[in-house]
């Protein structure tokens, strides 16, 4: 035994991984929302501006507030993404069984919010992602 | 057929775990030793392995072998692991040895 003992001692060690692929804990579903919500105030905000005769600042704030639109409903689609690729397992399926469906379409509400600027569609947008972060906060119990 | 060549030329290595998914039974620190011609003992159920998954080497117990022999792992310590809950069940060929010792 002793003598196994050794010869093992010579054998190089390796580490092996007994991880989760980041600390537990650190999903967070608030950046899905602060997203989403900031898709509809742009929505809002490019509808307030003037049509006819717009200033050249006029047509600077549009071109930024379609960039911010842009970007955040893509920062939607990415965090609600997360949430499903790693955080959300199958015994979180089992018991919401309507996720699946509910991640989907709120992703394709992402892309149509981008394409579109409809203050209805950014308002289902806040809803599904309401009821992801529902679940989200429901699972962590 | 194709000739397969051992994975390895020597049967066992040595692992040190790093990470708390295989706890109680597997701790930080703690070294095993692995068989890596796991094929000529077989494995089952409740096994412990370790497999390499996107290029990353992990220990996991096998939770269950599906009939066309495609494993779901999983760790001891489900809240600090991830395994095949997130990555899916994986190949005969992405197990790298089976722990006989630790």
């Amino acid at each position: 035994m002793k003598l196994l003992s050794r010869f093992l001692g010579l054998l190089p060690a390796r580490p092996v991984y007994a991880h989760c692929d980041i600390p537990c804990g650190i999903y967070d579903s608030h950046s899905a929302q602060l997203a989403a919500r900031t898709v509809l105030t742009m929505v809002q905000k490019i509808n307030e501006l003037l049509k006819n005769n717009a200033s050249v600042t006029d047509r600077n704030n549009f071109v930024r507030m379609v960039k911010v639109k842009e970007e955040h409903a893509e920062i939607c689609k990415r965090e609600i993404l997360i949430l499903w690729t790693d955080y959300f397992k199958s015994e979180h399926l089992e018991k919401f069984p309507n996720l699946h469906e509910l991640v989907w379409k709120t992703a394709k509400l992402c892309s149509e919010n981008k394409r579109l600027v409809d203050e209805g569609m950014a308002r289902e947008l806040i809803e599904a992602v309401d009821q992801i972060v529902n679940i989200f906060a429901e699972s962590k119990k | 057929m194709s000739f397969r060549a051992p994975q390895k030329l020597f049967p066992f290595s040595r692992f040190t775990v790093s990470g708390n998914s295989m706890f109680p039974a597997l701790k930080p620190g703690q070294e095993v030793l692995v068989f890596n011609w796991w094929r000529l003992l077989g494995l089952r159920v409740g096994d412990i392995a370790v497999i390499k998954k996107n290029g990353k080497e992990l220990v996991k117990r096998i939770g269950q072998i599906s009939s066309d022999r495609r494993i779901f792992v999983i760790g001891d310590n489900q809240k600090f692991s991830t395994d095949s809950r997130t990555f899916g069940l994986i190949k005969e060929s992405e197990i790298l040895g089976k722990v006989i010792w630790y």
